[in-house]
């Protein structure tokens, strides 16, 4: 797992990080790169080409439930490559319980593309799986508080119907 | 002199607390079986925890019914109001808590907060990897709090007092007769609205973007919520940007507008109705609407960010009609909001301050205290400029022609002028910890108008006492003060009264 992680990180260290891009886009904009991270959320397949998110936040190399804990919000770009360059075998993407496909993708980006009515990512033509998508082993489900709450739950319900018993004397 | 209240004046108000609790324990079913579906467990219990809290305190509050069958006064459903909108979200906050996204307590508060009063400014960590019932159950807070919670417990109970909660809540338009009339047609209103809007972005998922349809349905599902009750949460952490399609935000923009509409124009179109053009409130909005968007434009032009008028138009379409709804949606991120600067950055910041209709789910100052002030201004205007003798008619045209009474032309202008107070109040805390002039107001309007756009301040780094005046500005914002202003009175009551 160490070594998995070192590795990962070591291949992100070369890359041009997503909020570079994100805080001098002008510099950036029509050059090619490489970006690193974790495919998140959905693929996007509109026909010759593939739309994706991705994420190199530091839950890319180290997902939540596995790594020190909070280490902020999300950073990331939207990504579009040929379909010719996505492969089923990379799996689904980063969701709840899910690590994404780690991929290195070598791209142009592009900055408010007039092409592109505005859009801001990196049009790739170039995409390397890195890591395939693996499942994340979230904290199991605590049965104490489940029981809690029904307990509650149903403390409630009965509460309630006592509560709304006809307690007022009606006056003839 | 003060009176003090008596414990079953407390007891009243914890009666209408609970019942309200009790439709938040029953919203909770709906995440709920997401998450069952899904095989989210570790989710379904935090949220059967927050259900049966919920229930509870539900129960507890209805067995502690008063021993009189007294009706409750104006003040009893202020504070009720006023209350429901702080228990609320301390218990919506508890999955939310649990889920391990959150950094703190305030954290997970500040965003149900942000949820119920349909603000959608966020403080979630790694939302992109949350739970898809926890994030259904955000949305479904920010659906609960733009159809307005208080109006739920109204469609489920038949509460006495029922007008002077239904008007606390910030609603001041009956469109029947009856309130439970008018909370049915609301929600009657939102269900064809859901089933378009849903149907049509879940369409788009499948067909312009390629989605797996189940995706696409908890896409659209969650989209719409947040859209139609201007609430501006959104599944992924690039908000709308992360769709990348000029269709899905089409259809996002109307939702968005329609959400801004007061409900008695939703009823007004339904019907057919003519004349509504003439209405001081929908000339308002319209013209306010257009006057930012073409100061955002010219600044954006002007900027040089757009080259082309198609990406010039989209992103500054968008973002207008998501900052005067009051709804927070971005296509683009925070730092590149940020670089907008100058005349679209004012353009934008005045939008939000404005917001949507009346009796809408839409936060700010309403199109119709805009309308009225100015009228009422121009009118004394005119008087002082022609002769004594000359007699001017003050009245305005709202679904007929009123008369525009000096009681009701202070009460607009003290209302306005207490938004400015809070918009200022944020900025002068954000500028006390060193944020610039632009994104501390920027922010304070967003929080305080319930709308939830963000250049970068707001996040979990953010200190803390900022993150409380927020809360406080969210609140008070979405309740129109005076409810809260009962509150303080009420409390006052409690120590001062005899």
């Amino acid at each position: 797992m160490i070594r998995a992680i070192a590795s990962l990180v070591l291949v992100m260290v070369t890359a041009v990080p997503v909020s570079d891009l994100d805080a001098e886009p002008d510099m950036w904009d029509s050059q090619e790169v490489i970006v690193v991270g974790e495919i998140i959320g959905d693929f996007s397949a509109r026909g010759e080409v593939v739309w994706f998110q991705l994420n190199d936040d530091a839950y890319a190399a180290t997902p939540l439930p596995e790594g020190p804990g909070l280490q902020g919000t999300n950073t990331g770009i939207g990504v579009r490559i040929p379909r010719s360059e996505w492969s089923e075998t990379w799996g689904e993407p980063g969701r709840y319980g899910r690590r994404g496909p780690i991929v290195e993708v070598t791209g142009t980006f592009l900055h408010n593309s007039p092409a592109d009515q505005g859009e801001t990512f990196i049009d790739g033509s170039q995409a390397r799986l890195v890591e395939a998508a693996r499942p994340i082993a979230n904290p199991p489900a605590s049965a104490f508080r489940a029981i809690a709450g029904l307990v509650m739950a149903l403390l409630g319900i009965g509460l309630y119907n006592y509560g709304r018993r006809p307690r007022y004397r009606r006056r003839v | 002199m003060l009176l003090k209240p008596t414990l079953d004046d407390a007891r009243r108000i914890a009666v209408d607390l609970g019942r309200i609790l009790a439709v938040v324990a029953g919203a909770g079913l709906i995440p709920l079986a997401w998450a069952i579906a899904l095989g989210e467990w570790k989710p379904a219990a935090d949220l059967i925890l927050m259900i049966g809290v919920a229930g509870a305190l539900a129960g507890i509050a209805e067995m502690w019914r008063p021993k009189t069958n007294t009706q409750p006064v104006w003040g009893h459903g202020l504070i009720v109001v006023s209350l429901v909108w702080l228990v609320v979200p301390a218990v919506g906050a508890i999955p939310l808590a649990l889920s391990g996204h959150y950094g703190d307590l305030i954290d997970a508060y500040f965003d149900a907060m942000s949820g119920l009063t349909t603000t959608g400014l966020a403080t979630i960590q790694d939302l992109d990897h949350l739970a898809a019932s926890t994030n259904v159950w955000r949305h479904s807070l920010q659906f609960l709090g733009g159809q307005g919670i208080v109006l739920a417990a109204l469609v489920f109970f038949s509460a006495s007092g029922a007008l002077s909660l239904y008007e606390a809540e910030g609603r001041d338009q009956r469109i029947f007769p009856s309130v439970g009339s008018t909370a049915r047609f609301i929600w009657l209103v939102s269900v064809v609205h859901g089933i378009l809007g849903i149907s049509a972005l879940t369409i788009d998922g499948v067909v312009a973007q390629g989605f797996e349809w189940s995706r696409a349905l908890f896409h659209g599902f969650t989209i719409f919520m947040a859209a139609f009750d201007t609430g501006g949460f959104s599944p992924q952490s690039t908000s709308v940007g992360y769709y990348h399609s000029a269709s899905f935000e089409a259809v996002v923009a109307v939702l968005m507008l329609a959400g801004a509409l007061s409900f008695g124009l939703h009823h007004a179109i339904w019907q057919r109705r003519a004349g509504l053009l003439r209405n001081i409130e929908v000339r308002t909005f319209a013209t306010t609407v257009t006057v930012t968007l073409f100061v955002t434009l010219t600044g954006l032009a002007v900027g040089g960010l757009y080259t082309e008028t198609s990406p010039l138009l989209r992103r500054g379409f968008f973002q207008l009609i998501s900052a005067h709804t009051g709804t927070g949606f971005a296509t683009v991120s925070s730092p590149e909001l940020a670089r907008w600067g100058g005349l679209a950055f004012a353009g934008m910041t005045v939008a939000m301050a404005l917001g949507g209709m009346s009796s809408s789910t839409a936060g700010g100052v309403k199109a119709l205290r805009i309308g009225l002030t100015v009228k009422s201004v121009l009118m004394t205007v005119r008087e002082a400029l022609t002769p004594s003798r000359t007699v001017i008619s003050r009245t305005y045209f709202q679904y007929g022609r009123h008369r525009l009474e000096p009681d009701l032309a202070g009460s607009v202008m003290t209302v306005s002028l207490l938004y400015v107070a809070l918009y200022l109040l944020g900025a002068a805390v954000g500028l006390a910890y060193g944020y610039g002039l632009a994104e501390s107001l920027f922010e304070s309007v967003s929080a305080a108008a319930a709308v939830g756009l963000s250049v970068g301040v707001v996040s979990p780094d953010m200190p803390v006492v900022l993150q409380l005046i927020m809360i406080f500005q969210m609140w008070i914002g979405r309740l129109e003060f005076i409810a809260v202003f009962a509150l303080l009175g009420f409390s006052l009551s409690v120590v001062k009264g005899r």
